[in-house]
């Protein structure tokens, strides 16, 4: 390869780079945009790229539109307490399917991919049903105490990972006269820091984004999340777009910090070469 | 790091569980309003509150995501006690008959209702006696808007009462500039079907047959015909802009940006439309050459949980929402109480008598479908679908129409 | 993940721990799957055999349910075409963009967190808000995005109003929330040893070559669990479809999970919605273990490189 060549390879991954980061930012920039644009530079053609005023107003509006600060401290709550649930219980589980010969295994797993597939629409209405009967609706109990049963889908990841862990750290450890418990917490859980902080970042997602799981549990507004007050600004015949992406914005400002933070956890390959034995 | 959460989580855990300290007597109430409309829902129950201590009123505003969340409810046992209602078929079994609190002298008075909205909340039940499941709280009659700064540019003459298409497409097509993006009138490209019936009333037919058996004859009449044709020509002759279908950008904005002259909608956008200072003028809707002129209504009514354990309170919170009290709190729609629209001298303010003109006759004559038939929901669908597909070919209409009348009539017998 | 095989000395005989140890383990699952899936699950296996309106009286009508479905609703069988049609794009889609950018950002760079942040970062928008943002930048008549490709010449498109569009558009809408799929790949890719990189190119073996010999290989398991759960999503796809076009325009973006859910909250026929959402239940299990099945011809663990197979 000559270095011109070289060189023409690096221009070009560089533009791929810049080219796709352009296109994934975009929406960003524009939800920025709109937050602070005034009503009439909305449906401006040729569209407004900057407004002439920025009303950096708006967010305090949007915030101040709705009791936001108590929907913020039940979204926490809720984002937190099923975070912990989850990892605790999914990497347990996980380590159970990947690290144990039992009779009914593979079709005990096959049963748990089976019900990453069911339909939400299906079990809704006895889901509802039970968690009436339970005395659970309008708490945040329906949102956060399933979580610590583990999810099929963050069991399976995490059981992808433990399998490519080699067994050897296990026999060496079980010499030392650990029991699999022990080898599970002592040696599995730091070895899946990667993977647990990856499992982390999806669950405090889904969680601090479920719509439809507070839509249907919950009924009264203190005990709203929010994304329940994101979607009152938006009604059959109106929709408030000033207000909307001002709370878009702001609501993707705590995930955004975590990943920020997680990532170097993620991707960090000193970390990373835990993995690799 | 786990190990410092846990005893948090463990304490939040045991926080979360003791919420809920009961006042006395606890009401839920359920509303599809949001932002401006929710804040006077919550002034009318603070109020309510007020008049009966010991009680709460808990309002529970879902927006857009209303009906899953009450139809959820519903199926599981553990509906509101109060919820504001119009699809009343799909939910008769599961709400309260007010009939016998509406006997005798309950403290309502039932003739300042305006009259036509009364026969949208009465459901004909199986034994063929009929009940009221609702109260209406209130209402919009549907209305044209005029931009009177455009027309005065084009140095037209506003629209008058009594007008008629032929004069509304005279002025569009003057007012409209298609190269610049500015239209003389918005066509809705995706059309509630229930709103759009206003249309084929005014031209003499209707989605169904007056005792809700079929739609074939009706819903591909000649005239059914006749009104897309007409709104398909506007399209295409540039005069108006189909908005509605692929487009977030609602007629509001165009209005407001001075892009759009005229636009039939309900009360809703008026709020907006005053905020922008827009010079803006109302007339009721045009008639279709010598025909009667018909606008559907949109109702929002209380209705009370069949399951309701506090059913009397219930009503006493359902007659306090149509009181005149009440009833004048709520400035985001027209009053049900013509004492009220009255007192507010709303017959004679130019922006808000066409909607009182546009009232539907007593009798209930034109029954929007789904009141003629408790299975006009899956025909809808179709009809939504025929509507967009007209506006998405611009052609072929009445072939359109002919297939989705097949449809929507084995649609009406599941 | 070791790619190298370590030699394979077993220190000493497999596991033998008590019976009911790894019950133990799974028992949150499985506690969790009896009281939270399984109950409900059957419950609509029950009252999918009903003419069960959400209000009112229930009344038993045994397979009917399944025979119209089947035999007679036009919408059913249209709804699956719409949804296989967006399987079939999504899938490959989302799974090659994804791959793309886990290898692009897996390259020793300057700046990669940056980059890393900035295509993961969609993902963390909420769906309420996702589906609002995209719908004003697609917009018809005054979206940016029709703005910017005039300058390229390019006449509008009508990317939610046209039944030829909107399909694609929610596709392309999608792939804007890649981020969570290419995470699950990039750390399977670090997971492969750089050695092994250099070795085969000091053996000569290209780029193109390295690819498949090498990373696509170790990547077998990861790429195992992007294209399960993928293909799940891609039949359970609601949100989209919901809330973006609304199943329009002329039903060209109605998706099962749309029908399901406008037959239980719109139409109010649980039994119906029930009967419909085990079909395509079974449907999705009938794709899975064809994949899994299938999977055993190309996915490779390490483990069983050490004669550990499971």
């Amino acid at each position: 390869m000559t270095e011109g060549q070289s060189k023409l390879r690096l221009a070009s991954k560089w533009a791929a780079l810049l080219g796709v980061t352009l296109l994934f930012l975009f929406p960003f920039y524009w939800t920025l945009v709109t937050a602070i644009k005034a009503k009439p530079e909305l449906l401006t053609w040729p569209p407004v790229w900057w407004p002439a005023k920025p009303q950096w107003g708006n967010f305090a509006a949007a915030w101040a539109a709705q009791p936001f600060g108590t929907y913020l401290k039940n979204s926490v709550l809720v984002t937190l307490l099923s975070t912990i649930g989850q990892l605790l219980s999914s990497s347990l589980v996980a380590f159970g399917f990947a690290r144990f010969d039992f009779p009914g295994r593979n079709f005990l797993f096959m049963v748990l991919l089976a019900a990453m597939m069911i339909p939400w629409d299906v079990t809704m209405i006895p889901l509802y049903m039970e968690f009436n009967w339970l005395g659970w609706i309008n708490t945040l109990k329906p949102l956060i105490v399933p979580a610590w049963f583990g999810a099929p889908f963050f069991i399976f990841l995490l059981r992808q990972f433990i399998m490519s862990i080699p067994r050897e750290l296990d026999e060496a450890a079980k010499m030392d006269g650990a029991n699999m418990f022990q080898i599970y917490w002592k040696i599995h859980l730091p070895l899946m820091l990667p993977a647990l902080v990856l499992v982390g970042t999806f669950q405090v997602l889904a969680a601090w984004n479920d719509y439809l799981g507070p839509l249907i549990f919950l009924n009264d507004e203190s005990l709203y999340t929010l994304t329940l007050g994101l979607a009152r600004f938006k009604t059959l015949h109106d929709t408030n777009l000033t207000a909307l992406a001002a709370m878009t914005i702001i609501l993707c400002l705590p995930p955004l910090v975590l990943f920020l933070t997680a990532q170097r956890y993620i991707m960090d390959s000193s970390l990373s070469s835990g993995i690799k034995g | 790091m786990l190990n410092k959460v846990i005893p948090l989580a463990l304490a939040a855990g045991l926080a979360f569980g003791a919420t809920g300290a009961l006042a006395d007597q606890t009401l839920r109430f359920a509303t599809w309003d949001s932002n401006e409309s929710l804040e006077i829902q919550k002034a009318i129950a603070a109020a309510f509150e007020t008049a009966h201590p010991g009680v709460t009123v808990q309002v529970e505003a879902y927006g857009d995501g209303y009906d899953t969340k009450i139809a959820a409810g519903f199926g599981a046992g553990d509906a509101p006690d109060v919820m504001y209602m119009w699809n009343f078929p799909a939910y008769a079994q599961s709400l309260l008959p007010l009939d016998g609190y509406l006997a005798g002298d309950n403290g309502l008075d039932m003739t300042d209702f305006a009259a036509g909205l009364l026969p949208y909340a009465r459901i004909t039940n199986a034994d063929g006696t009929a009940s009221t499941l609702g109260i209406p709280a209130g209402y919009t009659t549907f209305v044209t808007y005029y931009n009177k700064d455009m027309f005065d540019a084009a140095g037209l003459a506003y629209p008058a009462e009594g007008w008629t298409w032929d004069d509304l497409r005279a002025a569009a097509a003057k007012l409209a500039k298609p190269d610049e993006k500015v239209y003389g009138f918005g066509v809705d490209g995706n059309p509630d079907p229930y709103d759009f019936e206003t249309y084929l009333w005014s031209n003499g037919s209707s989605w169904i047959s007056a005792d809700g058996k079929t739609t074939s004859g009706y819903l591909n009449a000649p005239e059914t015909t006749q009104v897309f044709q007409m709104f398909v020509d506007m399209v295409k002759g540039g005069e108006a802009v189909l908005f509605g279908v692929g487009d977030n950008g609602s007629y509001r904005e165009l209005f407001n940006a001075d892009k759009l002259g005229m636009v039939i909608s309900g009360t809703w956008p008026m709020p907006d439309f005053e905020a922008a200072g827009k010079n803006f003028g109302v007339v009721g809707l045009p008639a279709f050459a010598g025909k009667p002129v018909h606008s559907n209504v949109g109702i929002s009514s209380l209705s009370i949980a069949k399951d309701s354990k506090e059913p009397d309170l219930a009503w006493e919170f359902v007659k306090f929402y149509a009181s005149p009290e009440a009833v004048a709190m709520r400035k985001n729609d027209i009053p049900v109480l013509n004492s009220v629209a009255k007192a507010q001298g709303m017959d004679t303010n130019p922006k808000f008598a066409p909607f009182l003109a546009m009232l539907p006759p007593a009798d209930g004559t034109n029954s929007p479908a789904f009141l003629r038939n408790p299975n006009w929901g899956r025909a809808q669908e179709v009809v939504a679908e025929a509507i967009q597909q007209i506006y998405v070919d611009l052609d072929g209409i009445q072939a359109i129409l002919d297939d989705a009348a097949l449809r929507a009539d084995k649609a009406l017998t599941k | 993940m070791r790619p190298v095989a370590a030699p394979a000395t077993r220190l000493s005989s497999r596991f033998r721990p008590g019976a009911a140890t790894p019950y133990l383990f799974i028992a949150p699952w499985m506690i969790g799957f009896l009281a939270f899936t399984l109950g409900p699950l059957l419950f609509s296996l029950y009252i999918s055999f009903f003419d069960w309106p959400l209000v009112g009286e229930p009344e038993f009508s045994g397979l009917k349910n399944y025979t119209t479905i089947l035999t007679d609703d036009a919408d059913f069988i249209r709804s699956l075409k719409v949804t296989l049609k967006f399987a079939a794009m999504f899938v490959p889609a989302n799974l090659i963009v994804a791959l793309l950018l886990a290898m692009l950002l897996n390259q020793p760079m300057f700046a990669s967190g940056f980059f890393r942040a900035a295509f993961y970062v969609p993902s963390i928008i909420s769906g309420v808000a996702l589906v609002t943002i995209w719908s004003w930048l697609l917009s018809h008549e005054y979206g940016v995005i029709n703005y910017m490709l005039s300058f390229l010449g390019i006449a509008q498109i009508n990317w939610l109003g046209s039944p030829n569009w909107a399909p694609v558009s929610i596709v392309l809408v999608s792939l804007w929330s890649v981020g969570g799929t290419m995470l699950i790949f990039l750390a399977g890719l670090k997971g492969i040893s750089k050695e092994l990189y250099e070795a085969a190119s000091l053996s000569g073996v290209g780029k193109i070559g390295q690819f498949f010999l090498i990373t696509l290989p170790l990547l077998s398991p990861v790429l195992l669990f992007n294209l399960v759960t993928t293909v799940i999503a891609a039949f359970q796809q609601l949100t989209l479809a919901l809330l973006l076009t609304k199943g329009g325009p002329v039903k060209s973006t109605y998706m099962l999970a749309m029908y399901i859910y406008d037959n239980a909250f719109k139409y109010h026929d649980m039994g119906y919605a029930a009967a419909m959402s085990w079909l395509m239940l079974l449907l999705i299990i009938a794709l899975t273990v064809a994949i899994f099945k299938f999977s055993s011809m190309w996915v490779f663990y390490e483990t069983e490189v050490k004669g550990e197979k499971p």
